[in-house]
Protein backbone atom coordinates (compact mmCIF):
# COMPACT_ATOMS: atom_id res chain seq x y z
CA UNK A 1 0.00 0.00 0.00
CA UNK A 2 1.43 3.43 -1.19
CA UNK A 3 2.03 5.93 1.60
CA UNK A 4 -0.65 8.40 -0.26
CA UNK A 5 -2.92 5.79 0.36
CA UNK A 6 -2.22 5.50 3.92
CA UNK A 7 -2.76 9.36 4.22
CA UNK A 8 -5.72 9.20 2.94
CA UNK A 9 -7.09 6.49 5.41
CA UNK A 10 -5.36 8.44 8.23
CA UNK A 11 -7.65 11.53 6.66
CA UNK A 12 -10.40 9.35 7.41
CA UNK A 13 -9.46 7.31 10.94
CA UNK A 14 -8.62 10.59 12.22
CA UNK A 15 -11.52 11.05 13.49
CA UNK A 16 -14.71 8.67 14.81
CA UNK A 17 -17.08 8.78 11.77
CA UNK A 18 -15.62 11.89 9.78
CA UNK A 19 -17.10 12.32 6.63
CA UNK A 20 -14.81 14.24 4.20
CA UNK A 21 -15.64 15.67 0.71
CA UNK A 22 -12.81 15.34 -1.85
CA UNK A 23 -11.34 19.05 -1.06
CA UNK A 24 -11.11 18.04 2.91
CA UNK A 25 -8.84 14.51 1.92
CA UNK A 26 -7.01 17.09 0.20
CA UNK A 27 -6.73 19.47 2.58
CA UNK A 28 -5.67 16.57 5.32
CA UNK A 29 -3.27 15.08 3.26
CA UNK A 30 -1.69 17.47 1.09
CA UNK A 31 -1.39 15.52 -2.08
CA UNK A 32 -2.82 16.61 -5.70
CA UNK A 33 -6.19 16.41 -6.62
CA UNK A 34 -4.82 13.96 -9.58
CA UNK A 35 -3.68 11.66 -7.10
CA UNK A 36 -6.58 11.49 -4.33
CA UNK A 37 -9.64 10.86 -6.61
CA UNK A 38 -7.95 7.35 -8.14
CA UNK A 39 -7.41 6.68 -4.24
CA UNK A 40 -10.65 7.37 -3.32
CA UNK A 41 -12.71 5.38 -6.41
CA UNK A 42 -10.30 2.49 -5.61
CA UNK A 43 -11.29 2.66 -1.54
CA UNK A 44 -14.68 2.93 -1.93
CA UNK A 45 -14.70 0.31 -5.15
CA UNK A 46 -13.22 -2.61 -2.15
CA UNK A 47 -15.92 -1.22 -0.19
CA UNK A 48 -13.21 0.66 2.37
CA UNK A 49 -14.82 3.91 2.32
CA UNK A 50 -18.39 4.74 1.59
CA UNK A 51 -19.65 7.52 -0.28
CA UNK A 52 -23.16 9.58 -0.50
CA UNK A 53 -24.40 12.96 -2.34
CA UNK A 54 -24.73 15.78 -0.19
CA UNK A 55 -28.77 16.02 0.35
CA UNK A 56 -30.40 17.01 -2.64
CA UNK A 57 -32.90 19.81 -0.93
CA UNK A 58 -29.99 21.85 0.69
CA UNK A 59 -27.57 22.33 -3.00
CA UNK A 60 -30.91 22.82 -4.68
CA UNK A 61 -31.55 25.76 -2.06
CA UNK A 62 -27.53 26.85 -2.59
CA UNK A 63 -28.80 26.76 -5.94
CA UNK A 64 -25.43 24.55 -6.30
CA UNK A 65 -24.08 21.14 -6.88
CA UNK A 66 -24.62 18.41 -4.39
CA UNK A 67 -21.50 17.68 -2.73
CA UNK A 68 -20.02 13.92 -2.47
CA UNK A 69 -18.98 12.85 1.27
CA UNK A 70 -17.15 9.92 2.29
CA UNK A 71 -16.40 8.08 5.40
CA UNK A 72 -14.58 4.81 6.16
CA UNK A 73 -16.38 1.59 6.54
CA UNK A 74 -15.77 -1.04 9.11
CA UNK A 75 -13.92 -3.11 6.52
CA UNK A 76 -12.24 -0.35 5.88
CA UNK A 77 -11.26 0.73 9.40
CA UNK A 78 -10.46 -3.02 9.67
CA UNK A 79 -8.47 -3.46 6.79
CA UNK A 80 -6.72 -0.14 7.26
CA UNK A 81 -5.63 -1.09 10.77
CA UNK A 82 -4.03 -4.83 9.18
CA UNK A 83 -2.59 -3.67 6.31
CA UNK A 84 -0.96 -0.26 7.97
CA UNK A 85 -0.03 -2.27 11.19
CA UNK A 86 1.98 -4.73 9.02
CA UNK A 87 3.40 -2.46 7.33
CA UNK A 88 5.09 -0.44 10.31
CA UNK A 89 6.58 -3.69 11.66
CA UNK A 90 7.95 -5.25 8.56
CA UNK A 91 9.54 -1.72 8.63
CA UNK A 92 10.44 -2.30 12.79
CA UNK A 93 8.99 1.10 13.33
CA UNK A 94 6.56 1.80 16.20
CA UNK A 95 2.42 1.59 14.77
CA UNK A 96 1.24 5.13 14.81
CA UNK A 97 -1.18 6.16 17.18
CA UNK A 98 -3.58 7.30 14.68
CA UNK A 99 -4.20 4.14 13.43
CA UNK A 100 -5.87 2.53 16.57
CA UNK A 101 -8.23 5.56 17.52
CA UNK A 102 -11.98 4.08 17.65
CA UNK A 103 -14.28 4.63 14.56
CA UNK A 104 -17.58 5.03 14.61
CA UNK A 105 -17.67 2.16 11.95
CA UNK A 106 -20.44 -0.05 13.07
CA UNK A 107 -23.52 -1.07 11.03
CA UNK A 108 -22.26 0.39 7.41
CA UNK A 109 -25.71 1.03 5.60
CA UNK B 1 -29.65 -3.88 -1.48
CA UNK B 2 -28.12 -7.45 -2.29
CA UNK B 3 -30.04 -10.32 -2.91
CA UNK B 4 -28.25 -11.69 0.54
CA UNK B 5 -29.51 -8.76 2.87
CA UNK B 6 -32.78 -8.44 0.95
CA UNK B 7 -32.97 -12.64 2.27
CA UNK B 8 -32.23 -11.38 5.57
CA UNK B 9 -34.53 -8.88 6.10
CA UNK B 10 -37.33 -11.80 4.90
CA UNK B 11 -36.09 -14.14 7.15
CA UNK B 12 -37.96 -13.36 10.23
CA UNK B 13 -41.04 -12.83 8.73
CA UNK B 14 -41.58 -14.60 5.59
CA UNK B 15 -42.88 -18.30 5.84
CA UNK B 16 -40.17 -20.83 4.28
CA UNK B 17 -42.27 -21.97 1.61
CA UNK B 18 -42.72 -18.15 0.19
CA UNK B 19 -39.18 -17.53 0.69
CA UNK B 20 -38.16 -20.46 -1.18
CA UNK B 21 -40.47 -18.62 -4.17
CA UNK B 22 -38.91 -15.86 -3.86
CA UNK B 23 -35.52 -16.99 -4.35
CA UNK B 24 -37.12 -19.19 -7.29
CA UNK B 25 -38.16 -15.94 -8.99
CA UNK B 26 -34.47 -14.44 -8.06
CA UNK B 27 -33.07 -17.67 -9.72
CA UNK B 28 -35.07 -17.46 -12.73
CA UNK B 29 -34.47 -13.60 -13.16
CA UNK B 30 -30.81 -13.91 -12.90
CA UNK B 31 -30.58 -16.83 -15.62
CA UNK B 32 -32.61 -14.95 -18.33
CA UNK B 33 -30.83 -11.85 -17.36
CA UNK B 34 -27.27 -13.29 -17.38
CA UNK B 35 -25.94 -11.52 -20.65
CA UNK B 36 -27.27 -8.45 -20.11
CA UNK B 37 -25.86 -5.30 -18.48
CA UNK B 38 -27.14 -1.59 -17.02
CA UNK B 39 -25.92 1.40 -18.25
CA UNK B 40 -24.08 2.05 -15.41
CA UNK B 41 -22.11 -1.12 -16.56
CA UNK B 42 -23.27 -3.78 -13.07
CA UNK B 43 -25.01 -7.02 -14.59
CA UNK B 44 -28.59 -6.19 -15.01
CA UNK B 45 -30.10 -8.69 -12.00
CA UNK B 46 -29.12 -5.68 -9.65
CA UNK B 47 -31.47 -3.73 -10.52
CA UNK B 48 -34.56 -6.41 -10.20
CA UNK B 49 -32.81 -7.19 -6.66
CA UNK B 50 -33.34 -3.35 -5.91
CA UNK B 51 -36.64 -2.86 -6.69
CA UNK B 52 -37.11 -5.82 -4.72
CA UNK B 53 -35.60 -4.36 -1.70
CA UNK B 54 -37.34 -1.19 -1.90
CA UNK B 55 -40.90 -2.75 -1.71
CA UNK B 56 -39.71 -5.18 0.84
CA UNK B 57 -38.82 -2.38 3.03
CA UNK B 58 -42.39 -1.18 2.74
CA UNK B 59 -43.77 -4.21 4.02
CA UNK B 60 -45.18 -5.74 0.06
CA UNK B 61 -46.59 -9.19 0.13
CA UNK B 62 -43.86 -12.12 -1.35
CA UNK B 63 -46.61 -12.37 -4.62
CA UNK B 64 -45.05 -8.53 -5.45
CA UNK B 65 -41.60 -9.26 -4.33
CA UNK B 66 -41.40 -12.17 -6.76
CA UNK B 67 -42.78 -9.91 -9.84
CA UNK B 68 -40.18 -7.58 -8.93
CA UNK B 69 -37.35 -9.79 -9.10
CA UNK B 70 -39.37 -10.98 -12.78
CA UNK B 71 -40.43 -7.74 -13.59
CA UNK B 72 -38.71 -6.85 -16.83
CA UNK B 73 -37.92 -10.68 -17.68
CA UNK B 74 -40.65 -10.94 -20.31
CA UNK B 75 -40.10 -7.23 -21.43
CA UNK B 76 -36.27 -7.49 -21.89
CA UNK B 77 -35.66 -11.58 -22.18
CA UNK B 78 -36.59 -14.46 -24.27
CA UNK B 79 -38.27 -15.83 -21.50
CA UNK B 80 -41.65 -16.99 -22.34
CA UNK B 81 -44.74 -16.10 -20.16
CA UNK B 82 -45.53 -19.77 -20.05
CA UNK B 83 -42.62 -20.70 -17.85
CA UNK B 84 -43.21 -17.78 -15.41
CA UNK B 85 -47.36 -19.07 -15.37
CA UNK B 86 -46.22 -22.32 -15.11
CA UNK B 87 -43.46 -21.99 -12.19
CA UNK B 88 -45.41 -19.28 -10.19
CA UNK B 89 -48.87 -19.16 -11.44
CA UNK B 90 -50.84 -16.67 -12.68
CA UNK B 91 -51.11 -14.16 -10.14
CA UNK B 92 -47.57 -13.30 -10.09
CA UNK B 93 -46.98 -13.58 -13.84
CA UNK B 94 -50.22 -11.02 -14.46
CA UNK B 95 -48.32 -8.51 -12.25
CA UNK B 96 -45.25 -9.19 -14.17
CA UNK B 97 -47.43 -8.51 -17.21
CA UNK B 98 -49.30 -5.86 -15.53
CA UNK B 99 -45.71 -3.83 -14.52
CA UNK B 100 -44.52 -4.29 -18.35
CA UNK B 101 -47.98 -2.60 -19.81
CA UNK B 102 -49.18 0.18 -17.67
CA UNK B 103 -46.80 2.87 -18.70
CA UNK B 104 -48.48 5.97 -20.03
CA UNK B 105 -50.53 8.14 -17.89
CA UNK B 106 -53.56 7.33 -18.96
CA UNK B 107 -53.07 3.74 -18.04
CA UNK B 108 -51.65 4.32 -14.63
CA UNK B 109 -54.26 7.15 -13.79
CA UNK B 110 -56.93 4.15 -14.67
CA UNK B 111 -54.97 1.20 -12.68
CA UNK B 112 -56.61 0.02 -9.46
CA UNK B 113 -54.25 -2.28 -8.77
CA UNK B 114 -52.09 -0.79 -6.13
CA UNK B 115 -49.41 -3.53 -6.03
CA UNK B 116 -49.04 -2.39 -9.55
CA UNK B 117 -48.58 0.49 -8.80
CA UNK B 118 -46.68 -0.03 -5.93
CA UNK B 119 -43.93 -1.83 -8.79
CA UNK B 120 -44.16 1.12 -10.63
CA UNK B 121 -43.11 3.31 -7.76
CA UNK B 122 -40.29 1.25 -6.61
CA UNK B 123 -38.94 0.57 -10.22
CA UNK B 124 -38.83 4.46 -11.33
CA UNK B 125 -37.18 5.22 -7.79
CA UNK B 126 -34.11 2.65 -8.62
CA UNK B 127 -34.03 3.72 -11.59
CA UNK B 128 -34.15 7.71 -10.37
CA UNK B 129 -31.35 6.67 -7.88
CA UNK B 130 -29.02 5.65 -10.72
CA UNK B 131 -29.98 8.38 -13.55
CA UNK B 132 -26.88 9.76 -13.68
CA UNK B 133 -25.97 6.78 -16.50
CA UNK B 134 -28.93 8.23 -18.84
CA UNK B 135 -28.29 11.07 -21.05
CA UNK B 136 -29.98 14.06 -20.05
CA UNK B 137 -32.30 14.44 -22.02
CA UNK B 138 -34.00 11.17 -20.56
CA UNK B 139 -33.31 12.04 -17.33
CA UNK B 140 -35.04 15.04 -17.56
CA UNK B 141 -38.02 13.05 -19.18
CA UNK B 142 -38.15 10.62 -16.95
CA UNK B 143 -37.81 12.98 -13.98
CA UNK B 144 -40.69 15.17 -14.76
CA UNK B 145 -42.90 12.18 -15.64
CA UNK B 146 -42.25 10.82 -12.01
CA UNK B 147 -42.96 14.63 -10.43
CA UNK B 148 -46.10 15.01 -12.74
CA UNK B 149 -47.33 11.54 -11.79
CA UNK B 150 -45.36 8.41 -10.13
CA UNK B 151 -44.62 10.37 -7.19
CA UNK B 152 -47.99 11.51 -5.84
CA UNK B 153 -49.83 8.53 -6.77
CA UNK B 154 -46.99 6.71 -4.39
CA UNK B 155 -48.05 8.84 -1.74
CA UNK B 156 -51.61 8.64 -2.86
CA UNK B 157 -51.03 4.81 -1.90
CA UNK B 158 -49.51 5.24 1.03
CA UNK B 159 -46.33 4.67 0.21
CA UNK B 160 -44.69 8.42 1.97
CA UNK B 161 -41.49 7.46 1.74
CA UNK B 162 -41.09 5.75 -1.63
CA UNK B 163 -43.23 9.25 -2.83
CA UNK B 164 -40.67 11.92 -0.80
CA UNK B 165 -37.68 9.98 -2.18
CA UNK B 166 -39.09 10.15 -5.95
CA UNK B 167 -40.44 13.90 -5.70
CA UNK B 168 -36.71 14.53 -4.17
CA UNK B 169 -34.31 12.86 -6.67
CA UNK B 170 -36.54 14.20 -9.74
CA UNK B 171 -36.14 17.68 -8.46
CA UNK B 172 -32.57 17.29 -8.45
CA UNK B 173 -32.02 16.37 -11.60
CA UNK B 174 -34.62 19.26 -13.15
CA UNK B 175 -32.84 21.98 -10.97
CA UNK B 176 -31.41 25.22 -12.69
CA UNK B 177 -28.65 23.10 -14.87
CA UNK B 178 -25.39 23.74 -13.17
CA UNK B 179 -23.64 26.42 -14.86
CA UNK B 180 -20.75 24.90 -16.79
CA UNK B 181 -21.18 27.42 -19.38
CA UNK B 182 -19.33 30.32 -18.21
CA UNK B 183 -16.55 29.06 -15.80
CA UNK B 184 -14.07 27.82 -18.08
CA UNK B 185 -12.52 25.58 -15.30
CA UNK B 186 -16.17 23.70 -15.29
CA UNK B 187 -15.28 23.66 -19.37
CA UNK B 188 -11.81 22.44 -18.93
CA UNK B 189 -12.99 19.51 -17.27
CA UNK B 190 -15.80 18.33 -19.08
CA UNK B 191 -13.27 17.77 -21.81
CA UNK B 192 -10.58 16.18 -19.84
CA UNK B 193 -13.57 13.66 -18.49
CA UNK B 194 -13.52 12.33 -21.87
CA UNK B 195 -10.78 10.30 -21.00
CA UNK B 196 -12.86 8.58 -18.41
CA UNK B 197 -14.42 5.44 -19.43
CA UNK B 198 -18.39 6.68 -20.75
CA UNK B 199 -20.38 5.10 -17.99
CA UNK B 200 -17.98 6.98 -15.23
CA UNK B 201 -17.96 10.33 -16.79
CA UNK B 202 -21.36 12.17 -15.64
CA UNK B 203 -21.10 10.68 -11.99
CA UNK B 204 -17.47 12.18 -11.47
CA UNK B 205 -17.65 15.18 -13.25
CA UNK B 206 -21.02 16.14 -11.11
CA UNK B 207 -18.85 15.61 -8.24
CA UNK B 208 -15.84 17.17 -9.74
CA UNK B 209 -18.17 20.38 -10.31
CA UNK B 210 -19.40 20.40 -6.87
CA UNK B 211 -16.33 20.49 -5.48
CA UNK B 212 -14.87 23.26 -7.55
CA UNK B 213 -18.12 25.43 -6.71
CA UNK B 214 -16.92 25.30 -2.90
CA UNK B 215 -13.59 26.59 -4.17
CA UNK B 216 -14.08 30.49 -4.18
CA UNK B 217 -10.61 32.06 -5.27
CA UNK B 218 -10.17 31.80 -9.23
CA UNK B 219 -6.34 30.44 -8.45
CA UNK B 220 -7.06 27.75 -6.40
CA UNK B 221 -9.79 26.74 -9.18
CA UNK B 222 -7.55 26.13 -11.58
CA UNK B 223 -5.19 24.70 -9.85
CA UNK B 224 -7.90 22.01 -9.07
CA UNK B 225 -8.43 21.77 -12.77
CA UNK B 226 -5.32 21.38 -13.67
CA UNK B 227 -4.04 19.05 -11.27
CA UNK B 228 -7.21 16.91 -11.84
CA UNK B 229 -6.25 16.80 -15.51
CA UNK B 230 -2.87 16.09 -15.07
CA UNK B 231 -4.04 12.92 -13.26
CA UNK B 232 -6.95 12.11 -15.67
CA UNK B 233 -4.91 9.31 -17.13
CA UNK B 234 -4.71 7.92 -13.90
CA UNK B 235 -7.95 8.11 -13.12
CA UNK B 236 -9.00 6.22 -16.45
CA UNK B 237 -6.34 3.51 -15.82
CA UNK B 238 -8.10 3.29 -12.31
CA UNK B 239 -11.70 3.03 -13.51
CA UNK B 240 -10.82 0.56 -15.76
CA UNK B 241 -9.63 -1.90 -13.39
CA UNK B 242 -7.40 -2.92 -15.42
CA UNK B 243 -2.92 -3.20 -15.32
CA UNK B 244 -3.45 -2.19 -11.61
CA UNK B 245 -0.42 -1.36 -9.76
CA UNK B 246 0.01 -3.95 -7.07
CA UNK B 247 1.89 -1.79 -4.32
CA UNK B 248 -1.31 0.13 -4.56
CA UNK B 249 -3.79 -2.80 -3.73
CA UNK B 250 -4.69 -3.26 -0.11
CA UNK B 251 -3.22 -6.39 1.07
CA UNK B 252 -6.25 -8.08 1.02
CA UNK B 253 -6.09 -8.36 -2.64
CA UNK B 254 -2.78 -9.78 -2.77
CA UNK B 255 -1.94 -13.74 -3.14
CA UNK B 256 -1.77 -14.37 0.28
CA UNK B 257 0.25 -17.16 2.62
CA UNK B 258 -1.18 -19.62 4.55
CA UNK B 259 -0.62 -17.93 7.75
CA UNK B 260 -3.45 -15.59 7.17
CA UNK B 261 -6.67 -16.24 8.32
CA UNK B 262 -8.68 -13.36 6.88
CA UNK B 263 -11.14 -13.81 4.82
Amino acid sequence: MTLQTQNVLKAFMDEPGRELYGLEVIAATRLATGTIYPILARLERYGWIEGRWEDPGISQQESRPPRRYYKITAAGAEGSRTAITKAYRARRQPVPGWLNRPTASGGAR
Amino acid sequence: MTIESLFETLADTMPAERLRLIERAYTVAAYWHRAQKRKSGDPYIVHPVAVAGILAEAGMDHEVLCAALLHDVLEDTDCPAALLIHEFGDRITDLVIASATVDDPVALASCTDERVLALKSADRLHNLRTIRFLPPSRQRRKSRHTLEVLAPLAVRLGLEEIGAELATLARAVLSPPVEAGHRSSNRTLALGVLLLPEAHRSRWLQEWFGELQAIPRRSARVRFTVELLMGMPRMAVTLRGAATDLRDLPPGRMPRDPQDHRD
